[in-house]
């Protein structure tokens, strides 16, 4: 089966969270490349640096709450530099708080694809991988 | 002839006795040395009689018409014989319809004689009498609300205040001009007064305002000036009327449940944030467990499935620990009670320091400090030894790996405050990001994996439960002053 999407990040502090991620990606064979970041800040340096132009991904899981760069500072920097990138990337906004503001605002942002609620929801990561979402959106 | 025979008592020329009788004033004469006494008149119908209705004796007068408490004084006239000019009595005289006050004037005459006149002046003394006690309502009730008045005259600038003004100025003698009544208030207000009096001058805008002033004794009080400008036919403000009350009991009242209901409002909002932290917090390691256990289920690979075991065990921990933070937290607020005791900030702070001494060895840190400048603090040892222990763990975890570290701890006292100042030069936080965060709960600023978010924010909840605050000043990549005002 050929994924529609092949690389995917995630951007997160929490290293349990990214471990269980990968893993069940893995077992499931959603993906074959996943990169993980802990903060925004790294992941935009990594955007920036125009010799990664190969290595863009396709989706970015991002999380709300991180030290350095949040998940909603990672979405201002990201607006500035998006021009520069060839790449469409699409982003979801992963987050464990069910914040009624943040899913409003999620929702109402042209760069978020759709937001995710932890831990993870079979259904909804199926669908994100195989492109159902992406489509639609 | 004398005066009575010839003029007051002949009815046929129209003269001086008539004139006399007709204007409700009665005349008297009385010889001292032989008692006789002569009215006219006028004498008897003033007090509702007609003449020879009754009996014109000196006796008479003094034991039935006079009232008996005005005796005393009207005898002392009648009997003064140095006195020589006229005088003036207030009497109560008994008429046909009671007692009504006169106004008595008497002169003595050369020949012993006492010639004088009394009209009637009872409707005037009402009014007198009415006006006073309407003076003194006036007068208790100002005194009552705290209210004095004062005027300004325009033309000349000069200021007038009536005595209840004075005893809210807490002064002898008044300001006479604006310049000297506007020194009284405080800085901050002085402009203030100044424009509006000067609009009220120039356009005649009323004012009402709400102002800080020094009494002539050096108290601070607030009081209440009111005023309106009293305008004429151009319409140009000639004189300014006002009030001024001492409003100080109203405004401190007002302010201190400004400020309770700021505290209530503060503490209320860290609780929400406190809950909304909590569930989020909470939420996310039930996310993991669910997330590892989900994948042991899916996992047939004993490797694997061992790992995730390993998972479950450490997220197990890392709940355990926040959720002795929790504790830590929320017993905070119920051990602020507990007794305070004379704390010896040296010895306190070695301790802190032999307890770190292997972190403070690994960093290779100096650690200054000094508290000659206050030795001792009433304080909860097990909050200041937090307080130490949190600021110097996180000074050395956040250290400039490329300076040598230097931790420095003193204590100061200023305004009957006590400070504890601890400065670091390491990596520093970004003020102008992360300024209102940094005593949040969780939140980290650092990509350090030991940053739990925790600590800053419990030194906050312990420095504020007793009454004190917590400040922070840092510069990128030049190092972090945190000053605490223990009490």
């Amino acid at each position: 089966m050929n994924n529609p999407i092949q690389t995917a990040w995630i951007i997160d502090d929490d290293e349990i969270y990214k471990y269980g991620f990968r893993k069940y990606v893995t077992i499931k064979g959603l993906c074959s490349k996943i990169v993980d970041f802990p903060n925004g800040s790294e992941a935009i340096n990594f955007l920036k640096d125009s010799s990664n132009i190969e290595n863009l991904p396709d989706v970015i899981f991002l999380d709300i709450d991180m030290p350095v760069m949040n998940g909603w500072e990672f979405i201002v920097a990201f607006e500035q530099i998006k021009a520069l990138i060839s790449k469409k990337i699409h982003i979801f906004l992963v987050t464990s708080c069910i914040s009624y503001q943040d899913i409003v605002r999620a929702q109402n942002h042209p760069d978020i694809t759709d937001y995710i609620i932890k831990p993870i929801d079979s259904q909804q990561f199926a669908a994100v991988f195989k492109g159902e979402l992406i489509k639609t959106a | 002839m004398d005066l009575f025979d010839s003029c007051l008592f002949d009815n046929d020329t129209p003269n001086l006795a008539q004139i006399i009788n007709s204007t409700n004033a009665g005349i008297w004469e009385f010889d001292a040395n032989t008692k006789n006494v002569k009215w006219s008149i006028g004498f008897y119908r003033i007090l509702g009689y007609e003449p020879g209705e009754i009996e014109c004796s000196y006796l008479n007068f003094i034991d039935n018409l006079l009232y008996h408490e005005d005796r005393a004084f009207f005898l002392q006239i009648i009997n003064n014989r140095t006195a020589k000019h006229l005088e003036i009595v207030h009497i109560r005289l008994l008429t046909r319809d009671g007692y009504e006050w006169f106004q008595s004037s008497t002169q003595r005459q050369a020949d012993a004689k006492i010639t004088g006149t009394i009209i009637n002046i009872n409707h005037f003394k009402f009014s007198e009498l009415q006006l006073a006690t309407n003076n003194t309502f006036v007068v208790e009730t100002n005194k009552l609300v705290k209210l004095g008045g004062w005027e300004i005259d325009v033309a000349s600038r000069k200021l007038f205040f009536n005595n209840g003004a004075l005893d809210i100025f807490e002064l002898q003698q008044q300001p006479n001009t604006i310049d000297e009544l506007i020194c009284f208030f405080e800085p901050e207000h002085k402009p203030l007064l100044t424009t509006a009096i000067e609009d009220c001058i120039r356009i005649g805008r009323p004012y009402d305002l709400d102002l800080k002033l020094k009494t002539g004794k050096g108290h601070i009080i607030w009081v209440k000036i009111k005023a309106v400008a009293n305008i004429d036919n151009y319409g140009k403000c000639v004189l300014i009327k006002g009030i001024v009350q001492d409003i100080d009991l109203a405004k401190q009242n007002e302010n201190k449940l400004k400020s309770s209901l700021n505290i209530v409002n503060h503490k209320n909002e860290r609780l929400q944030n406190f809950a909304y932290i909590v569930a989020h917090n909470l939420r996310s390691y039930v996310g993991n467990l669910q997330l590892m256990l989900n994948l042991h289920e899916e996992s047939e690979d004993l490797k694997d499935q061992q790992e995730i075991l390993s998972h479950v065990k450490s997220i197990s921990t890392s709940l355990t620990d926040t959720i002795e933070h929790l504790n830590e937290i929320v017993k905070i607020d119920s051990e602020k009670n507990q007794e305070k005791t004379l704390i010896e900030l040296d010895l306190l702070f070695k301790n802190i320091v032999n307890a770190l001494q292997s972190n403070i060895q690994s960093a290779q840190a100096v650690i200054n400090y000094d508290f000659s400048r206050c030795r001792y603090v009433d304080y909860l040892p097990a909050y200041l030894e937090s307080i130490f222990h949190n600021l110097l763990t996180n000074a050395l975890k956040y250290r400039d790996p490329n300076r040598q570290v230097v931790i420095s701890c003193k204590s100061i006292t200023e305004n009957d405050h006590v400070y504890i100042i601890v400065e670091d030069n390491g990596l520093g936080i970004d003020m102008e990001l992360y300024g209102d965060k940094i005593f949040g709960m969780y939140q980290t600023f650092h990509d350090n994996h030991d940053s739990q978010g925790i600590g800053l924010y419990i030194t906050r909840n312990q420095v504020e439960a007793l009454g004190g605050t917590i400040t922070v000043e840092s510069e990128l990549n030049i190092g972090t002053k945190f000053i605490i005002k223990l009490l």
